[in-house]
């Protein structure tokens, strides 16, 4: 396992370093007007040129690699050319992650606390009220846009239970709205595919026995069913709470969360490849930390997955 | 009802009564007759025909698919029945020779008209074709390309390290930047929203199919047809994809709303199909923007409408074929 | 008795004067991208800029000039050198409020000096070197030596400028962010952080950056020990970021959550249909921006689209002017503007309220009289000019014209915009004589792939005048004034003179050596407007600004920068009112405005 673990270490820092260059060079081919925005009539040659000498842009693109890793190495993400001149990256992302941390986390524990047992029990009573009530609520969610029921929810929900509608990190209240907006979705979504899998393993031959045997519902799904069905579940969970980290980007822009959200389609519209570059380095890590987790949770719940290879396999 | 629950209630039902009354015929000794003991049951049972079978019998199902399918019909015929006006078309009033901006529906614009002056009952049909179409292409080919590279890569070893760092690296290169950078090549239209959706689409669900596979890669059965020799394919294709059918049809069956909402979010950053083809998603998009005020709300409700109805179809669709294909419903 | 009476008079008194000093909530969606004045002209920025830094001079309500720094200064006699003498006392502060230094003259020429160097990447550089003299070589590498430049402090209290051209408008070029003071003590403390965010930055103006989260809120607060203290009546100024502020903006300001705000255009319906709200909202005053449709002689699109046909359709003089006069601008307009169209159009390319002389208007001078009081748009006519352009052009090209009419498709209302054109124009002109292709460009790179790149044949473009002269805003059409390939106007067969160079720069360039005489200047510069007009070469659409907002600020109050009302606003001297302004009381607010114009521009000092 030891080793299987360091192999992937390895392969990962392969692929971080892959990632990063696949995107540094995908950007370079972006148009140069770009990088100027709506100053690009009021500025003459000679201005731009000293302008995109200064942001790095004319050194030979094998320099700017160069230049980039060399920083990296020493830990230094480089200087943000577009979105805040000259400001340090860490400088710029240092006080958004603790917002997105914080109200990601909060979102996806309040899905899984409430999606996965709303799953259960919707799985139980099949057929009858709170399944149909549950799957009403799950294809209300995926019918309309987050966009829509987002917008809604700060408008009417926040008059209805006085609730301030723009985020402020001094009260308390304005905490509420956004965290349970977020996890909206993520209810659906671990209550949809809970309760799939749940009836799924309810068909199965070990559960008639368990049945035969004289056991009680609630002993067969608490101490054999629940385990078998969630084994799918674990694999999107590390996930989900590490790309938290990379905000969303509809709720922070309604609520005016100072957040990650946003930040890279923002820096990539804007050109601003030092910091499209860092953020990309940031989510990838994190992504494929989570993939690596997902896959060892998954195993450890289940010991029937082999993640390393063995002698019968192919 | 479960099936536990079945069997108690049918053991439950039997009464001493009924004891007495069976034929006592039943309890006596069978002679034995090799011809008898070789022949074999036949058994007609075909997989999908029962699960077809199994999905008709749920009524609310067949009524929902009966209702898409009209749905999508009428969407093709609108334009061809008599006094349906063009979705692009701007309508100005004869008299003050102004836009006929924000009407709420009347009987000469069956659903109103949008901010300016276009008739919102051709643009929710037109709308709702266009979206169809693009969903069902994008699910189709994710679903295609989803199911064979996920399950190659959830079941051959060998290719489990160079996949998942080749889905690593695809999936962590910001979409956005390769929709940017397309949309200076491909001008907008409904082949470069396709394209776009196509290019990093499936890569969920591969992802998906492999997580199923790597759990039961190593079961018993498995491990037997290896070795009896099974070809990879083969095995593939009837261990491994059955027993997630359920699944995986669950997954398709949101693909369509999916699509639509991901169009949504491509109108919203800019990205979206040009104006002359109107789609659910910027029709949504439109009527968000004017969904603050009462009198303009119903510019988003309808729209809203439609995608609900086709989201709650397949939906509910999705859950009766995924019981259905369960071969243990199986009559 | 009557002494305490008084007495509690006064205190009272004293209370109502500090109960008034409200503060001021306004929502912003687009983010500073730096706190910087002397790097970035950003709108977000420069506003910045005005509040918490002074110029030498400032323009007071009126937008007539004041001395602000600069307490009085001398103009050479051969116009090309100023001298200033700075005020004494006026302090530098940190954002905390703790004072750092004294302003002198030397910051004048640290902030310059600060922006001419290359390794800063400003982008107002060129404001400084295409005016003064020495500094585009200073710029360029090509001297090292800072006394070349003319920016000189003569001693701690006295700063001269020479230019390198004599330009009426010398005085107020000074006012521009980029000329502003910046410490070299700090600046050299900074190091590179230096501007980046409000606690890399000095104030010496009216308000200090005390509190800047990005993309979060930013709060300025009044300077206590302002020279001119008595002038700030706002204590406090909180921009809170909500980039939704179309969607949730209105429902913020009824709750009282925010002071300020500008109407998004999807809630007007509403509000004007409710006497409640209706008397919420006032009209917001024009801004600096003019936006024209324009004809591009020099189409560079694929075959497809038939360019040949459109160039020799284009040179066609009543081919441009039943476009001319068969563009809706009405209709064009009004879904975005569907309640004060009228203000916003205009009938020249140089906005009004620009320049004036004795009470004269720009654009009433020169002829172009005609355009401004009247109306472009003329089916009649429109159909006329149809008939002579089908003659004159039967034979040499294929009707219906292809007209490639490139949209953003980022941008709602020119999606919006965009189709109405394509359907008004059409229907008036009909499908056999014209036929408008609209092609979507995305809103990344819009400029180069479109008016850059020269695939266009008719389409909106706009520009804002960077100084208040007539010369700067027809800097578009002008061939020497940006880069010729800006607008190809320069391209058009009867422009081009045999020569070299074209009828209307000959027409500008003459207008803009008068520099004497302003009122010959300004009729020069009409006269050359009316040729383009007369010609159709463009077609004049609408200004910025207008719409609607709801708002607690009294819209004529607050000092302002040199394009007067029109413009960025220093809050310094706003009033805040106690309910918001409604549209009777914005009407009868305006009148007094100009009248009170008028008597201030009778007395102006220092014009």
């Amino acid at each position: 396992m030891f080793l299987y673990v360091l192999k992937r270490l390895f392969q990962s820092l392969i692929t971080l370093f892959v990632i990063t260059t696949v995107v540094f060079l995908l950007l370079r081919l972006m148009p140069e007007e770009g990088y100027f925005g709506e100053n690009y009539d009021k500025l003459d040659e000679m201005q731009k040129e000293v302008i995109l000498t200064e942001m790095g842009l004319r050194d030979p693109l094998h320099v700017q690699l160069g230049k980039f890793y060399k920083n990296l190495f020493h830990g230094d993400l480089g200087r943000s050319i577009v979105f805040r001149p000259r400001v340090k990256i860490w400088r710029i992302i240092k006080p958004k992650v603790p917002y997105s941390l914080w109200f990601g986390v909060a979102s996806v524990t309040l899905s899984l606390l409430i999606g996965i047992p709303m799953g259960l029990f919707m799985a139980r009573c099949k057929g009858h009220w709170f399944d149909s009530l549950g799957s009403g609520y799950i294809v209300l969610i995926n019918s309309v846009p987050a966009a829509v029921y987002y917008l809604f929810i700060q408008l009417y929900l926040s008059s209805a239970l006085r609730l301030p509608m723009l985020f402020d990190a001094r009260n308390p209240a304005s905490w509420v709205l956004p965290a349970v907006s977020m996890s909206l979705s993520g209810i659906a979504y671990y209550a949809m595919w809970v309760r799939r899998y749940m009836v799924d393993e309810l068909n199965r031959d070990y559960v008639k026995l368990a049945r035969a045997k004289g056991l009680s519902s609630t002993q067969i799904m608490t101490r054999h069913v629940i385990r078998n069905a969630f084994v799918p579940v674990t694999q999107y969970i590390p996930m989900s709470f590490l790309l938290t980290i990379s905000g969303s980007i509809y709720v922070e822009s309604l609520f005016s969360i100072p957040g990650m959200g946003g930040l890279l389609v923002t820096a990539i519209q804007r050109q601003d490849n030092p910091l499209v570059q860092a953020l990309v380095l940031i989510f990838s890590s994190v992504g494929i930390l989570g993939l690596f987790l997902g896959d060892v949770l998954m195993a450890l719940f289940d010991p029937r997955i082999k993640l390393t290879r063995k002698a019968a396999s192919r | 009802m479960s099936s536990f629950d079945k069997l108690t209630t049918s053991m439950e039902s039997v009464t001493a009564e009924q004891l007495k009354d069976l034929d006592p015929a039943l309890f006596e000794f069978a002679p034995y007759s090799e011809n008898a003991s070789e022949s074999r049951g036949y058994s007609n049972y075909a997989y999908w025909r029962s699960t077809w079978r199994s999905f008709s019998h749920n009524r609310t199902a067949m009524t929902l698919l009966i209702g898409l399918i009209v749905l999508l019909c009428f969407t093709f015929v609108q334009p061809l029945l008599p006094a349906q006006k063009s979705p692009t078309q701007v309508y100005t009033n004869a008299q003050t020779g102004r836009q006929e901006r924000n009407h709420a529906p009347c009987a000469e614009f069956w659903f109103g008209t949008n901010t300016i002056g276009q008739d919102l009952w051709a643009r929710v049909w037109s709308g709702t074709r266009t979206s169809l179409l693009i969903g069902l292409a994008v699910g189709l080919w994710n679903a295609v390309l989803g199911i064979i590279v996920g399950a190659l890569w959830g079941y051959v070893r060998r290719l489990d390290g160079l996949l998942t760092e080749a889905y690593n690296v695809v999936r962590n290169i910001p979409n956005s930047i390769i929709l940017i950078l397309a949309s200076y090549i491909m001008r907008p239209s409904v082949g470069t929203m396709i394209a776009a959706m196509c290019v990093t689409g499936w890569l969920p669900m591969a992802r998906f199919v492999r997580n199923q596979i790597v759990i039961i890669r190593d079961r018993e059965y498995n491990l037997a047809s290896r070795c009896l020799g099974t070809p990879t394919e083969r095995l593939i294709r009837k261990n491994l994809l059955p027993y997630l059918v359920s699944v995986i049809m669950l997954r398709i069956a949101l693909a369509i709303p999916q699509a639509i909402g991901q169009e949504v979010f491509l109108t919203y950053i800019g990205l979206g199909l040009p104006v002359s083809i109107p789609s659910l998603g910027n029709l949504i998009n439109e009527g968000r923007i004017v969904m603050m005020s009462a009198s303009t709300r119903y510019q988003l409700l309808f729209p809203a409408l439609v995608l609900s109805a086709v989201t709650v179809s397949f939906y509910v669709m999705g859950n009766a074929f995924a019981d259905a294909a369960d071969p243990r419903n199986h009559v | 008795m009557k002494k305490f009476a008084l007495l509690a008079a006064l205190a009272l008194f004293a209370c109502a004067q500090t109960a008034c000093a409200r503060d001021y909530v306004a929502v912003y969606e687009a983010e500073l991208d730096t706190v910087n004045y002397l790097k970035s002209n950003k709108t977000e920025t420069m506003q910045l800029g005005y509040n918490t830094c002074d110029g030498l001079v400032e323009f007071d309500r009126f937008g007539l000039t004041m001395p602000s720094l600069a307490t009085d200064w001398k103009v050479s006699d051969d116009g090309l050198t100023i001298t200033l003498h700075v005020r004494k006392g006026v302090k530098w502060y940190t954002c905390e409020g703790k004072e750092y230094a004294e302003v002198t003259a030397h910051d004048f020429e640290a902030g310059a000096k600060w922006v001419l160097t290359k390794k800063n990447a400003s982008v107002v550089a060129n404001t400084i070197y295409n005016n003064i003299a020495g500094a585009k070589d200073y710029y360029q590498g090509k001297t090292a030596d800072w006394s070349t430049v003319g920016i000189k402090a003569l001693d701690d209290w006295t700063i001269q400028y020479t230019f390198a051209k004599r330009l009426p408008y010398a005085l107020k070029m000074l006012s521009f962010p980029a000329f502003y003071p910046a410490s070299q003590k700090f600046i050299d403390e900074c190091g590179e952080d230096f501007g980046t965010s409000n606690d890399t930055m000095l104030y010496c103006g009216a308000y200090i950056l005390t509190e800047f989260e990005p993309e979060y809120q930013r709060v300025l607060t009044a300077n206590e020990h302002y020279w001119n203290r008595e002038a700030i009546s706002i204590e406090h100024m909180i921009y809170k970021y909500s980039k939704e502020a179309s969607a949730n903006g209105p429902e913020l300001f009824l709750r009282g959550e925010v002071m300020d705000l500008n109407l998004p255009g999807t809630i007007m319906d509403e509000w004007m249909k409710d006497p409640e709200k209706k008397k919420l909202m006032r009209p917001t005053n024009l801004t600096n921006m003019t936006y024209f449709m324009a004809f591009n002689f020099e189409p560079l699109y694929g075959e497809e689209y038939a360019p040949k046909d459109w160039i020799e359709a284009v040179n066609n003089l009543n081919f441009r002017k039943s476009l001319f006069h068969g563009f809706d601008r009405v209709a064009a307009l009004l879904a975005m503007a569907p309640y004060d169209y009228q203000r916003r159009l205009t009938g020249t390319l140089t906005r009004r309220n620009l320049v004036q002389v004795k009470g004269v208007d720009y654009v009433e001078m020169g002829g172009l009289a005609e355009y401004t009081h009247g109306e472009s748009f003329d089916p009649k006519k429109a159909l006329e000019y149809k008939a002579k352009a089908m003659e004159e052009l039967k034979g040499k090209v294929a009707f219906p014209i292809k007209v490639v009419m490139p949209y953003n498709t980022g941008n709602v209302d020119i999606v919006n915009r965009s189709q109405v054109v394509e359907q008004q124009m059409e229907k008036l002109l009909g499908a056999d004589y014209i036929d408008i292709i609209l092609v979507p460009y995305p809103a990344s790179g819009y400029n180069k792939a479109t008016r850059t790149s020269g695939k266009f044949a008719f389409t909106q473009l706009g520009w804002g005048p960077d100084f208040v002269d007539p010369l700067s805003a027809l800097d578009p059409v002008m061939e020497s004034a940006l880069s010729p390939k800006w607008s190809r106007l320069n391209l058009a067969r009867d422009m081009r003179l045999p020569e070299g160079g074209t009828k209307f720069d000959a027409m500008a360039e003459a207008a803009a050596a008068e520099v004497n005489d302003l009122k010959k200047r300004y009729e020069m510069f009409a006269q050359a407007e009316k040729f383009l007009l007369d010609n159709a070469y463009v077609v004049p659409f609408y200004l910025s600004g207008g719409g609607f907002k709801a708002s607690y600020l009294h819209p004529f109050y607050g000092f302002t920068s040199q394009m007067g009302i029109n413009s960025l606003r220093k809050l310094k001297a706003a009033k805040l009112l106690d309910k918001p302004m409604n549209m009777e009381e914005y009407e009868a607010a305006e009148k007094q405005y100009l009248k009170e114009l008028e008597e201030a521009r009778k007395n102006a000092k220092y014009e």
